[in-house]
């Protein structure tokens, strides 16, 4: 009795035009966006890439050149250096052409115009390259092979003060998006566990009266519809993962079966949430739907979803509600996946997400356990 | 002595201060097609809903198969079949797809559940509508799914709740002949209906129901017996005058007689051979007589005198 619930319950679910937009195309639109407006946007604002700077020659100091030559090379090199006369360099540095102009006399000076990262970069390289002049010059002298590898550990050490990052996961800020709306998917699980509730409640809908009539145990009826309610859900959660990390191919910063993990416990968490709430109250299944739709909604606006800030705020000011909001729960555990790298917080976050799930699954089965009906 | 299949005792079901079923007793005898007519709010799905152990009620005892009904007799539930009010089928399903998931909720075995399918899908005439999804199709043919959806299973004891609410003559014909055909199976049928000359049509025995109670119960014939007018009686006469009338109303059985335009109307309580005593008084009376009618009361009349004529519904 229980695959035949599961099969085609499983089969009308599935062919509803509501789970189709709302669970499949939906994200996928939605991740669309989101990859083509906002992960770009990192690499543009964010990444690091070469500071422009103006070297003006008053006497030359061929160690100097060797060691901007050697620090201006490659795809990861650490200035974009041009040789001006002084006029020139000037005039650049107030169109904000370069960030800053290093004099050689043969001593290094520098001249900047306002301060930011490359300033600071170039004067962080100005007094290293003073402080260590010596050891470069005597290498220069003794050991001239030896100047790339000084050279290279020299702006290596630059580098690391710009650009050391916090964690070995993906930074963009923007993935966080990603995770809201893989987040999403899984709290619109509450219009697949309405559905359910609704067709095997007597008082709710006369599908629900004919299955109650049947002669089979409601709870077998309610751990079918849940099972395959569960399972389409995390089947919809999935496509869209696979959309964004195989499609797409952003980087989550996250292994794709701990992703895989997240979004299916995700999943069953918004089914066991929408099974309750269809239970309650005596509303139209298309009322239902609605205000399912727009409190999962309204759930993933608080996690960020529309507004990356909203989640900051939730974070501050309703610090309780921001660990049990169920779509910040799953951005959570994404991002700590992704930040920490450790699964002590992840686990915290999965187990809330399992208590959520049985807690609603429970009161779910508490509200449908009656036999008989006060008016149908 | 014919099993009885359904025993209702006393049943009382209240909705706070309103009294939905007042004591209502009934007994549903094998092979019945039992009607269940009764104004709207009468409390016919009420008592339909407390039968099946979907509603909670008061007091009575209700018994199916000789066996005390409730939520998990499943003995007894899978040899009930419902036809509902609202048609109850998935949207997204197919006919045989519903018909089958149905049908499955009460027969385990694939093979023979295939073979009711068939039956069923043949049975409503659904054959060519078999892969379209419910809003494919047209009211009748919705109302049939509802119908084979409900019967599939070859249950015992079959309701149905106004089947034919909305649906166009010739579909209301074709679902009363396979409820007929379903009762020659050897299903006993309960059957509700606002629709008088469907119960008259198929129903062997009817009960009518106004304000939660059981007004009276019986064969049509009982019930045209209940009623003040069992049998009107129209004579066209060239010379008779008024004279006669009273001489009518000393008839056994008459209790109105009227004379207009040539035309006598006799109205008669009950009683048989009342058409032979007044032709017979005419003939002695040397009066020429005409065109004769008898009427006999419709279940209409009948419900309408017993429930009353006052409109139902009003706020």
């Amino acid at each position: 009795m229980f695959f035949h619930y599961f099969k085609y319950y499983t089969l009308s679910t599935l062919r509803q035009k509501s789970v189709i937009f709302w669970l499949m195309v939906f994200p996928i639109i939605l991740g669309t966006f989101f990859h083509a407006v906002l992960i770009g946007v990192y690499d543009k604002q964010v990444k690091f890439s070469s500071i422009p700077v103006s070297v003006v020659v008053k006497t030359e100091n061929p160690n100097f050149r060797t060691v901007m030559d050697q620090v201006s090379e490659g795809d990861d090199a650490l200035f974009e250096t041009s040789y001006d006369s002084e006029e020139d360099a000037k005039e650049k540095l107030t169109n904000d052409t370069v960030k800053g102009i290093l004099y050689v006399d043969p001593k290094l000076s520098l001249t900047v115009n306002s301060s930011g990262i490359g300033q600071t970069v170039i004067k962080s390289f100005v007094e290293r390259y003073s402080t260590t002049e010596a050891v470069i010059t005597k290498t220069a002298m003794e050991d001239p092979m030896n100047i790339p590898k000084v050279t290279a550990a020299f702006s290596d050490d630059l580098k690391a003060n710009i650009s050391k990052p916090l964690s070995d996961g993906n930074l963009n800020t923007y993935m966080t998006y990603m995770y809201n709306l893989l987040a999403m998917v899984c709290v619109l699980g509450t219009t697949v566990g309405i559905y359910i509730a609704m067709n095997n409640e007597a008082n709710l809908s006369a599908l629900g009266m004919r299955n109650c009539l049947a002669p089979s145990s409601k709870l077998i009826k309610n751990f079918a519809g849940l099972a395959s309610g569960c399972a389409v859900q995390t089947v919809c959660a999935l496509i869209a993962l696979v959309y964004i990390v195989f499609v797409l191919r952003d980087d989550l910063g996250v292994s794709f079966p701990m992703a895989a993990l997240t979004v299916t416990v995700g999943s069953w968490m918004g089914v066991a949430m929408g099974f309750f709430f269809g239970t309650i109250g005596k509303f139209s299944e298309a009322a239902r739907a609605g205000l399912s739709i727009a409190f999962s909604m309204l759930l993933c606006f608080l996690s960020g979803l529309m507004l990356g800030g909203m989640k900051i705020i939730c974070m501050e000011k309703v610090p309780f509600f921001n660990n049990i909001n169920p779509a910040a729960v799953i951005c959570d555990a994404l991002y700590v996946l992704n930040v920490d790298r450790s699964y002590d917080r992840y686990l915290v976050k999965l187990f809330t997400m399992l208590a959520i799930t049985v807690l609603f699954t429970l009161l779910g089965f508490i509200t449908t356990r009656r036999k008989r009906y006060e008016s149908v | 002595m014919p099993e009885t299949i359904v025993k209702i005792d006393k049943l009382v079901k209240r909705y706070k201060e309103l009294v939905a079923v007042d004591h209502l007793s009934l007994e549903i005898k094998e092979g019945e097609v039992f009607g269940l007519l009764g104004p709207n709010g009468s409390g016919k799905t009420t008592t339909i809903n407390c039968l099946l152990s979907l509603l909670s009620f008061d007091k009575g005892d209700i018994s199916i198969f000789g066996k005390p009904m409730s939520p998990t007799a499943y003995d007894i539930k899978s040899n009930i079949g419902v036809v509902m009010q609202n048609v109850a089928v998935f949207e997204e399903l197919t006919v045989r797809e519903n018909i089958d998931y149905f049908c499955g909720l009460y027969i385990k075995d694939k093979e023979k559940r295939r073979k009711l399918v068939n039956e069923a899908i043949a049975f409503t005439g659904l054959e060519e509508f078999e892969k379209f999804h419910p809003k494919k199709l047209s009211g009748g043919l919705l109302r049939r799914l509802n119908i084979a959806c409900g019967i599939a299973h070859k249950p015992r004891l079959i309701i149905f709740d106004e089947p034919t609410v909305a649906v166009d003559p010739q579909s209301r014909n074709k679902i009363l002949e396979g409820i007929i055909e379903l009762n020659k199976q050897g299903a006993t049928v309960i059957y509700t209906s606002h629709y008088m000359e469907e119960v008259e049509q198929i129903c062997s025995k009817i009960a009518i129901m106004d304000k939660g109670r059981l007004i009276t119960q019986g064969t049509l014939d009982e019930l045209r017996s209940n009623v003040t007018c069992s049998e009107k009686i129209t004579v066209g006469v060239r010379d008779a005058d008024e004279s006669i009338l009273d001489e009518i109303r000393e008839l056994d059985h008459v209790f109105e007689a009227t004379l207009e335009n040539g035309e006598l109307v006799v109205k008669c309580s009950g009683g048989k051979h009342n058409v032979v005593r007044l032709l017979t008084l005419l003939q002695e009376q040397n009066i020429h007589i005409g065109k004769v009618t008898s009427e006999q009361p419709t279940l209409n009349t009948v419900f309408l005198e017993l429930t009353g004529k006052e409109l139902r519904d009003k706020n």
